[in-house]
């Protein structure tokens, strides 16, 4: 096969399975059939990947690629990056103290860690490939590469894979520096913990107890499960007790709901009525059971936790409560009690906790039953004090160790590499028609508005608005007008905020293998893919060398 | 006019480059109507001043730039096609090479992206690094390098394939006259190896000494094409050469001659018709047809802002004697009885070169490139040629080229 037709073909291949795969996501968020898209994945990646390789291994693409490498060390920039995150991070236990347990150092050292990697990275990449065509363009060795059997595109695609090799060994040795600050930590800890005399067993169990808690909160990878919704029969229950009173009490003319207004079939209206007062008490139902009086309780139903046989092991509730007095800032005390009634052993704990903050509780893991359900109550236990209110959705989780720290950081870095991936190939993208400084400061531009879109979204979300006045005009159109463009960016950009590897990781939380999965083929393939080839196409299009000297 | 791929290397038909402004309004038209064909194996000079439409012709050739009008075949093909450029060798007027790369690094990138297999790459670095005279700095990285050594290890990157057709723009700038004189040589032996070359030069001294035919563009026109010879012979006059005469047998001459043509056209002496006179007659009656140019105009060059060192040191003579610039030639030549300049011949200077660089070259210069490093005289011939003979693994007018696939 010739080498014009290889590439047709994998290019092809390549595009087709993206098309798919877009198709695929659409129909499943169209027909809410979510259980296509991990077939049509495995199918396309099967397809695309082979193609992929097929672009990239190319003798001339190699070849660029390797120069891009030899650049980037000649001209020292790697070492530059690896010397200022080995200043960096390592030196960060001996000024961060955190909360003063080892679970916060270690917490504040990973995360932080994390952060600057992908921000040195991030930096680095759009640098190089804002530049690297850039420099190739002004110091003219594009020439003579135009004059040497290779393609446009496979030097733009040579760029990426080169970019892409130098950060994969720039992340590889990051990784290696955080694990280690990590061991590092852990075994001074553990030193200190040796040394405390055998007479002082208080303090010796402190100090075990911390290195128990940084082991299990931290330096593991647990999965999140939220809990079963309350059962539907409840609703049913609350809703037939009181929609007749509700019905009544809507039929006033000053209550009465604005779409049942002017109907005069008394049938039709009623109708109209009692639909409103259902989903009025729908929505109140969620708001009654999150909401726990002094004296009252709550209960939620975890299922399907896959406990590690291993007894030792201990699962994290994880917990947020708000209380009705806004100005509390006193700890509640509340009792929760852990177990399965007859099935399991029951653990319980009564202590104060301070509204508005995460707290987390370890329980071992016998509480859970053969068939992986766990029952967890709650009561407000102390009388004439505020009201507890949950949140609706993730008020409430459960943690899971699934895990350990190290595949967790792997993953966590893949999910950074992929982030870099996208961002070689915006700046190869913006470099492929624009020059400099105008390519880097359009790729940062389009950066910034992909994190400040969703950041704008959740806060349009949470109630914003420009004017206290909500009827005024200048703030509705202003509303309106924010609400379009951000909906629509958000609808466009790639969905960055969705993957977030130094707060998984960090806080000890599973970065599953299909999370990565799922950020390379969203970002990587599908987002990198369509913008690599767009700018494959233009700069392939594009007239170089226009200066006459 | 028929594309014909077996007559032709490089071959234009009303080729039209215009540039246009960001409104898409034409700006400068380049290249106009050009016409051109490049025969197999022959050296074809395409000269013109600056602006002329010389860069746009050879960016237009590589496919850098789209032509607005006309049609274009390298190698029978269009120009962006990569098995056109597997056989094909570029010099650009300036040398871009990476400077963090050294010379085996940046030929052996080359050799690479030319798809040579790795033994093969590994044989022809080593020899070409050798030939262009850079084999005591091939580990040092480039952004060391003098002008005249990145315009070796640019010319060698340009062979690296072993190419079929070379476009050599202004190969012989920033290097010395034994550097020039070296790739003139080397011009001439690829030419007897079957190679085609095009060549854009300033120095028309050089294009003369090479050249089978030449162009002259003029803003962006072809306004005179054809053989060296052809051109510079001027058939209103007849010319008969003889062993120079001694004053009587000239005098007897003349009186017989006096029978066939009006005395006053007769001249007896010693006729010499250089390329440039003929350049600058053709400029001037292009600049007569078309006033308008695209680039430079011609300067005059103004005396008084510079000072005249007397003497001159033996290497302006070199100078003078290899690298003739159209505004020393244009002067009349100095008599030969003029005492100043010492009375060494080219061969003497350059024989004085080659003793003085025995010598190993001193440490505090070790940058310099040409003098000590090129091989001069007959042993730097038959040297180069054996490197070539080496390289070149083809028949005369070999066909294919077999480093390429």
């Amino acid at each position: 096969m010739t080498a014009v037709a290889r590439h047709r073909l994998a290019t092809l291949a390549f595009v087709g399975s993206l098309v798919v795969h877009l198709a695929a996501t659409g129909l499943s968020l169209l027909l809410d059939i979510p259980g296509i898209l991990a077939p049509v994945r495995i199918v396309t990646t099967i397809i695309a990947l082979p193609a992929l390789v097929a672009l990239f291994l190319d003798h001339p693409v190699w070849t660029i690629a390797r120069n891009t490498l030899a650049q980037a060390i000649r001209v020292r920039v790697a070492f530059v990056i690896m010397a200022v995150y080995l200043v960096l991070v390592p030196a960060l236990p001996f000024v961060v103290r955190g909360d003063g347990t080892l679970r916060g150092l270690l917490h504040v050292v990973i995360g932080y860690s994390l952060i600057v990697a992908g921000l040195l990275l991030g930096i680095l990449t759009l640098t190089l490939s804002t530049t690297t065509l850039w420099t190739e363009l002004r110091d003219k060795q594009i020439l003579l590469l135009e004059a040497k059997p290779i393609r446009r595109w496979q030097i733009l695609l040579g760029k990426l894979l080169g970019i892409l090799l130098i950060n994969a060994a720039l992340l590889a040795f990051m990784g290696l520096v955080t694990w280690a600050s990590v061991r590092y930590l852990v075994a001074r800890a553990e030193r200190a913990a040796r040394e405390i005399p055998d007479q002082d067993a208080a303090e010796k169990r402190r100090a075990q107890n911390r290195l128990r808690d940084a082991r299990e909160q931290v330096l593991s990878a647990r999965r999140t499960l939220l809990p079963d919704p309350p059962p539907e029969s409840d609703l049913e229950e609350f809703v037939r007790r009181n929609v007749e009173l509700r019905c009544r009490q809507l039929e006033r003319p000053d209550r009465l709901p604005p779409e049942a207004r002017g109907i005069a079939d008394e049938a039709v209206r009623r109708a109209v009525i009692r639909a409103a007062a259902t989903q009025q008490l729908t929505e109140e139902f969620g708001n009654l059971v999150n909401a726990v009086p002094p004296l009252m309780g709550r209960r939620w139903r975890f299922s399907g936790i896959t406990v590690p046989r291993v007894r030792e092991l201990n699962v994290t509730v994880r917990f947020k409560f708000f209380s009705s007095d806004r100005k509390s800032d006193q700890p509640d005390h509340v009792r929760w009690e852990f177990g399965v009634p007859n099935r399991t052993k029951a653990y319980y704990i009564n202590d104060a906790f301070l509204p508005d903050e995460v707290h987390e509780i370890q329980v071992h893991a016998d509480a859970v039953d053969q068939d992986g359900v766990l029952e967890v109550r709650y009561y407000n236990v102390e009388p004439r004090r505020p009201t507890h209110i949950f949140a609706a959705t993730d008020s409430i989780q459960m943690l899971v160790p699934v895990g350990g720290f190290a595949g967790n950081l792997v993953r966590g870095l893949a999910l950074i590499f992929v982030e870099v991936l996208f961002i070689a190939v915006l700046g190869l993208f913006c470099s492929a028609f624009l020059g400099f400084p105008v390519s880097p400061i359009v790729a940062l531009a389009i950066l910034l508005v992909m994190f400040l879109a969703n950041s704008v979204k959740v806060e349009l979300e949470k109630g914003f608005t420009f004017d206290q006045n909500k009827e005024s005009p200048v703030a509705q159109v202003a509303e309106t007008a924010t609400r379009v463009v951000t909906t629509a960016l958000h609808a466009i950009l790639p969905p960055f905020h969705k993957y977030t590897p130094s707060e998984l990781v960090s806080s000890g939380e599973e970065v599953s293998l299909t999370l990565v999965l799922d950020a390379t083929w969203s970002i990587a393939l599908v987002y990198g893919g369509i913008l690599m080839l767009l700018g494959m196409h233009i700069f392939e299009r594009r007239e170089i060398a226009l200066a006459t000297p | 006019m028929p594309l014909n791929a077996n007559e032709y290397v490089v071959q234009t038909v009303n080729l039209t480059k215009v540039f246009r402004d960001f409104w898409r309004r034409p700006k400068v038209r380049a290249v106009d109507q050009l016409t051109l064909e490049v025969h197999r194996g022959e050296v074809f000079g395409l000269l013109g001043p600056n602006g002329s439409g010389k860069s746009t012709t050879i960016k237009l050739l590589l496919g850098l730039l789209f032509p607005t009008s006309g049609a274009v075949r390298v190698l029978g093909r269009p120009p962006r096609d990569v098995s056109v450029k597997a056989r094909l060798g570029f010099l650009p007027e300036e040398t871009y090479l990476y400077p963090y790369l050294n010379a085996a690094e940046t030929l052996e990138f080359f050799g690479r992206l030319s798809g040579l297999s790795r033994p093969e790459r590994r044989r022809r670095v080593g020899a070409l690094i050798e030939m262009v005279g850079l084999g005591h700095v091939r580990n040092r990285p480039l952004r060391e390098y003098s002008k005249g050594m990145a315009r070796r290890i640019g010319l060698a990157q340009a062979l690296v394939n072993d190419p079929e057709l070379l476009l050599l723009d202004e190969p012989t700038t920033g290097l010395d006259p034994l550097g020039a004189r070296e790739v003139k040589d080397l011009i001439l032996e690829l030419k007897r190896r079957g190679k085609t070359i095009l060549l854009c030069s300033h120095l028309l001294a050089h294009a003369e000494d090479v050249c089978d035919r030449i162009g002259i563009l003029y803003g962006g026109r072809l306004c005179v094409a054809g053989s060296v010879g052809d051109l510079l012979a001027r058939s209103q006059l007849t010319q008969v050469t003889l062993p120079a005469l001694p004053p009587h047998d000239t005098d007897r001459l003349r009186a017989l001659l006096e029978g066939f043509a009006d005395p006053s056209a007769i001249t007896i002496g010693h006729p010499v018709d250089r390329l440039e006179s003929f350049f600058l007659r053709a400029i001037e009656e292009a600049r007569q047809a078309r006033p308008a140019t695209t680039g430079a105009v011609a300067g005059h060059f103004e005396p008084s802002l510079f000072r005249t060192l007397e003497p001159p040191s033996p290497a302006d003579v070199i100078e003078r004697l290899t690298h003739p610039s159209p505004a020393t030639a244009a002067e009349p030549p100095a008599p030969p009885e003029q005492p100043a300049p010492p009375p060494e011949t080219r061969q003497d200077v350059i024989e004085r070169l080659a003793v003085a660089q025995q010598a190993p070259p001193s440490p505090q210069r070790p940058a310099e490139p040409a003098a000590p490093v090129a091989p001069p005289s007959e042993a730097a011939e038959a040297d180069g040629r054996s490197v070539i003979e080496r390289l070149a693994h083809k028949p005369k007018h070999g066909g294919q080229d077999q480093g390429s696939s």
